[in-house]
């Protein structure tokens, strides 16, 4: 009992500490950061407990309220089959963020991946490795990843395939990186060291170049979400990538530019307001983290 | 043949560019041309303009073209290249039909009976590909028998066979030995038809000019223009800025186009049905009792008011009303309770959650629909909860077509079926239990239905050349259809047209569910003229 | 010089090469079935009939013979033929759609060239004032808001309520001659496909020039009581052109892609409309070749880049002949 106490209290401690130097550290942010994570973390966590706080259901159809505007009842208005428009954003803006998140996370590691193989190899393979990158590199990511779509969608679904077409487009800039940075720790006096000591790979890896390199992959992840985000929303809308039932930002504008003329404009306003957001605050956090960590990669990570 | 004004644009950019502001000078050509000229919008221009490589069964034809027969306005077959109507021989498997000698194709040279044997050859032929090879499946062989007889030897007696006497006749001059499922003429038709092709611009236009030759007379106006409009916004955009003359548009925009007074809004019946297919493999829907009672349980009336914005009719059955094979025998009211009271005596009772279950075994099951369809993504949404109402839960999928054809799992997948024509090209492959038998037939008995009694209706119908005696067959088969009730009828799509009032002689013709721009609304467009008052 | 454009250009259909083994690799693994592409919807179509498709068009050869062909007519500029092309050659269709994709993007480079240039010359000139301010929020913002919502609403007010500017297609349907582009209709698809890259070459132009007046030459010339819009443009201008047209060489492939929404939205019939009806018909010939070519167009547009790199700044091309 009071060892677990204790257990608790120094945890306690340690998230304590934490959050205090998380609590200083943004003391230091400039207003526009901060305004963009308080945006973000408020977005997050309403579209997270959207079903908990209000019990809002994005699929209950009503026939009799078919492009309503918006009212008390009904804060963003109903679409085309009466459905809640701010439940349908609400839960789009989970969706469309979780693939896109996800998205990015694969991008990271395919990058993370090829760029570790290129510096640690070195020689004739990173010299293949680079060129294939090369390659990918100097394809649209959009074209690339339409073909992407057409080709997997049917055996991943289309959650599963706007993730393997963000992920097999954003990686190279993020693979050249890793291994630029690996190329140069090579060089530094204390890997050289660990390197003429014997170290094994793995111990290289673990304890040099992983710890030096974290920085940049988490860069590179949290710049490649908004990059997600409008991936996932503009191939939804061009109905090639969720399926046109289920709630995502881009299925929800498509409906919008059917209703437009109609009369629905909510419904083609609020669905781009939330990709508009979501794009603004990561990329302001992204930006500003940036600016900290390294300067020079603005140029390299040039999404 | 497609020029493109680069200079003009690059002038146009350092105009822009300098700030000087510089406008379109095309309206003045545009009114010159306009006298004439039909200009009409279509969603997505048609791929191919060959009839016999055409994805689009029905009227691949686009006006270039004309078939042996071809449909009035109340969808009776008469003779079109055709002299007379055909003759059958006694065992009805040789049909002879004699055609005019007086037609010429748009290159000048006269159509031979050859050229209809080649068209049918061709499509028959394995390496042309021809999507029609499975709408023949009765013809063995069409044959030449003097410069204006052509006779079809068929492996079996085909009462619908008229029904497919209708594609357009290719000149086989042009496609003789060659490939015909890449042939240039495919974007360059040459045909008997009232209009000949002018310029075929991808993705952008089509221009038609009226044939002077054609062995009807030449058809009054003198020019046409499809263009390719595929947002349904923009089309009614052009419309109200008077850019174009016609355009199909989507229901809910129609009233804003009557509101316009320059346009005639025409609504267009259409045997083009929405029915969920309800699968007999399936632990839950094998049970007809439970598939009766899904039946009453949708709000028809209500999902064409609300998701069809009013432009459709409520479906009961494969056979539209006012067909002359039409049974008003499936016509039950929307009735939620007696469903929910049938469900009670199958076994189906209410638990906790609302949804109904049975033992351990629960009243759901999934709704596959394609996912590029809106109308049938917002038809599949109200469906979905109408059964939520009566304590059935379905699942919506969206998934592409070939993704559906491969799935092995049960389900329920709503199609679109439906034609005015004889019902049999359709109704066989749906309900035979001869369908029911590979997972590659999937447009074909999907529920794989093996009813017996469904079986000998149908054997019995396609048995006859008879009129009345296949009218009984089919009535006795809508019977045995409701008894089933695999397939859940829903809705009947209208389709809305708004044209120029200053166009006169439409005068629209009931649509299959594939169409082509040779049916319903256009279907005389050789017989419009344009007013010159207005 | 010529040494750099013949290297370049040996190299090209070696990236051809890889270019297209990988599309080809992919398209093997993917469990996508051409036959079913080439039926299209909703078709009824017996098993035999399906395996005799696949016969006419080869689909049913081993992957290697596959390959070999694939690889072989490629090398004849045969890319194929196309399902939305109604069975004609990839290469054709591409061919006459190109054109209209040619003014759109020629214009939206040239607008975003003029605009960015103009706005980071300005801000950087008044930097720290509103209108700097102003154009970097606006930057910012549009750097954001995705492209086709912004063509959406801009279709929505100036076509559609506004009715001041044609609301689809390159030029008026009732045109005698066909096919032509004209301004009115170019105007509203072009400036949304220019705003695509407009943000980050304004904001670059702007920070450009601000290290640029750092530099010793230009704080002499300062002194000297030259005034500030005259500095910029005099000094430091000529020496930020050089960056741009790198940057532009290697932004084109963007901007090539932002042409699948942005003429998706205004029914624009290039290639980038060409791509999607491509993808939504599943017809996977024509996304190849529309990928191929846009990857040659990226090849030249860097090679372009360079070439004048060494043409404007003499130093590099001393460097390296």
């Amino acid at each position: 009992m009071s060892a677990s106490s204790g257990a608790l209290r120094s945890s306690l401690n340690i998230g304590a500490r934490r959050s205090q130097r998380l609590a200083q550290a943004m003391q230091r942010w400039p207003v526009s950061v901060r305004v963009a994570a308080g945006v973000l973390g408020v977005l997050v966590v309403v579209a997270l407990l959207a079903n908990v706080i209000v019990p809002l259901d994005d699929t209950a159809v009503d026939l009799d309220r078919v492009l309503d505007g918006p009212s008390a009842a009904h804060l963003m208005g109903t679409d085309e089959v009466g459905r809640d428009l701010f439940a349908r954003v609400l839960h789009g803006f989970r969706i469309s963020l979780t693939i896109a998140v996800l998205a990015a996370l694969a991008a990271v590691t395919v990058g993370t991946l090829v760029g570790v193989l290129a510096g640690t190899m070195g020689g004739k393979v990173d010299a293949l490795v680079m060129r294939v990158t090369d390659v990918f590199a100097s394809q649209n990511h959009f074209l690339f990843g339409i073909l992407l779509l057409v080709l997997f969608r049917p055996a991943l679904g289309g959650a599963g395939a706007v993730m393997l077409a963000v992920g097999l487009t954003h990686w190279p800039s993020l693979a050249r990186i890793v291994r630029g940075e690996l190329m140069s720790l090579r060089e530094r006096p204390f890997v050289s060291a660990a390197i003429g000591g014997g170290a094994s790979r793995w111990r290289l890896a673990r304890r040099h170049y992983l710890p030096h390199l974290m920085p940049a992959v988490g860069l590179a992840f949290v710049l490649t979400v908004p990059h997600a985000v409008f991936h996932e929303s503009a191939y939804s809308f061009l109905g090639l990538g969720l399926p046109a039932h289920e709630a995502s930002l881009g299925n929800i504008l498509a409906d919008g530019q059917r209703s437009l003329l109609a009369g629905g404009w909510w419904i083609a306003l609020f669905p781009g307001l939330a990709i508009l957001t979501a794009a603004m605050t990561i990329g302001t956090l992204a930006e500003y983290w940036r600016e900290h960590l390294h300067p020079r990669w603005r140029s390299e990570l040039e999404l | 043949m497609t020029k493109v004004h680069v200079a003009s644009v690059g002038a146009g950019i350092l105009a822009l560019a300098l700030g000087v502001s510089a406008c379109g000078g095309s309206d003045k050509d545009a009114s010159a041309a306009a006298n004439g000229t039909l200009v009409i919008a279509l969603p997505s221009q048609p791929e191919n303009l060959n009839p016999i490589a055409s994805e689009n069964i029905y009227g691949g034809n686009l006006k270039f073209f004309n078939g042996l027969l071809r449909y009035a306005k109340d969808l009776t077959a008469e003779p079109d290249l055709a002299s007379a109507m055909p003759t059958r021989s006694a065992d009805g498997k040789t049909v002879t039909v004699k055609i005019r000698d007086d037609v010429t194709f748009h290159d000048g040279t006269p159509l031979k009976a050859s050229d209809v044997a080649f068209t049918y050859d061709a499509i028959l032929d394995k390496d042309s590909a021809s999507p029609l090879a499975t709408l023949l499946d009765t013809l063995d062989s069409a044959k030449a028998l003097d410069g204006t007889t052509v006779q079809f030897k068929l492996n079996r007696p085909d009462p619908a066979f008229y029904d497919k006497l209708q594609v357009g006749i290719v000149p086989a001059a042009q496609l003789v030995g060659k490939d015909i499922k890449a042939a240039p003429f495919n974007r360059k038709p040459i045909g008997t038809g009232p209009y000949v092709l002018e310029e075929f611009q991808p993705g952008g236009r089509i221009v038609m000019e009226a044939n002077p030759r054609y062995f009807r007379g030449p058809p009054k106006i003198k020019r046409i223009v499809l263009t390719a409009v595929e947002d349904e916004n923009a089309r009614v955009a052009l419309l109200e800025k008077g850019t174009i003359d016609g355009a199909g548009i989507v229901p809910k925009l129609a009233s804003r186009v009557r509101r316009n007074g320059n346009y005639n809004v025409h609504e267009v019946r259409t045997a083009d049905a929405r029915v969920v297919a309800l699968p007999n493999r399936d632990p839950v829907l094998r049970d007809p009792a439970v598939r009766r009672a899904l039946f009453l349980a949708v709000d028809r009336e209500k999902i064409v008011r609300g998701a069809l914005a009013g432009a459709g009719e409520p479906a009961y059955g494969p056979i539209m009303k006012g067909h002359w094979a039409y049974s008003p025998v499936a016509e039950k009211p929307y009735d939620p309770d007696e469903a929910g009271r049938q469900l009670d005596a199958a076994g189906w009772r209410r638990e906790g959650d609302g949804i109904r279950a049975k033992g351990a075994k629960k009243l759901s099951f999934t709704l596959v629909y394609p996912s590029a369809d809106s109308v049938r993504k917002d038809i599949a949404l109200a469906f979905a909860s109408d059964m939520k109402k009566i304590g059935v839960e379905v699942k919506l999928e969206g998934l592409s077509w070939d993704v559906i054809e491969k799935r092995q799992d049960s389900g329920a997948v709503e199609f679109g079926y439906g034609t005015p024509y004889d019902p049999d090209i359709e109704l066989y492959t749906l309900f035979h239990s001869k369908f029911a038998t590979g997972d590659d037939d999937f447009f074909t008995n999907f529920p794989k239905t093996r009813n017996a009694a469904i079986d000998a209706t149908l054997d019995s119908e396609r048995s006859t050349l008879d009129r009345n005696e296949r009218k009984r067959d089919f009535v006795k088969l809508q019977e045995e259809l409701a008894n089933d009730a695999s397939w859940l009828w829903l809705v009947r799509l209208r389709h809305i047209a708004a044209i120029s009032k200053r166009v006169k002689g439409v005068d629209p013709q009931v649509e299959p569910h594939a169409h082509g721009f040779s049916r319903g609304m256009t279907w005389n467009l050789e017989n419009w003229t344009l007013d010159p008052k207005s | 010089m010529v040494k750099l454009i013949t290297r370049r250009l040996a190299v090209l259909p070696l990236i051809l090469l890889a270019v297209a083994t990988v599309t080809f690799a992919l398209t093997e693994i993917s469990p996508f079935d051409p036959v079913e592409a080439y039926v299209g919807a909703e078709n009824n179509v017996s098993a035999e009939r399906k395996a005799e498709i696949a016969h006419a068009w080869g689909f049913d050869q081993p992957v290697y013979e596959k390959f070999g062909r694939w690889i072989y007519n490629l090398a004849q500029g045969d890319m194929g033929n196309s399902i939305v092309a109604g069975g004609q050659p990839v290469a054709g269709e591409i061919a006459s759609r190109a054109s209209a994709s040619i003014a759109l993007v020629g214009g939206a480079l040239a607008l975003v060239l003029a605009g960015g240039l103009v706005f980071g010359v300005l801000a950087a000139a008044f930097r720290g004032t509103l209108f700097d301010w102003l154009v970097r929020t606006l930057c910012y913002f549009n750097t954001a808001a995705p492209s086709f919502w912004i063509g959406l609403l801009a279709l929505y007010v100036f076509s559609i309520e506004l009715g001041w500017l044609p609301a689809g297609g390159t030029s008026d349907p009732r045109a005698v001659e066909a096919g032509g582009v004209d301004l009115e209709h170019l105007i509203l698809p072009m400036v949304i496909l220019a705003l695509t890259q407009y943000a980050w070459f304004t904001l670059f132009v702007r920070n450009t020039m601000l290290e640029i007046l750092r530099e010793d030459h230009v704080q002499f010339a300062r002194a000297q009581g030259i005034g500030e819009l005259a500095v910029l443009l005099r000094y430091a201008l000529p020496n930020a052109l050089i960056p741009f047209v790198t940057l532009i060489g290697t932004h084109l492939a963007e901007l090539i892609g932002g042409t699948i929404l942005i003429e998706s939205i205004f029914g624009w019939p290039g290639l980038g409309l060409l791509a999607l009806d491509a993808a939504r018909s599943e017809d996977i010939p024509m996304i190849v070749g529309i990928t191929l070519c846009a990857s040659v167009l990226v090849v030249l547009g860097n090679l372009l880049a360079d070439v004048t790199y060494r043409i404007i700044d003499p130093r590099v091309r001393e460097a390296t002949t």
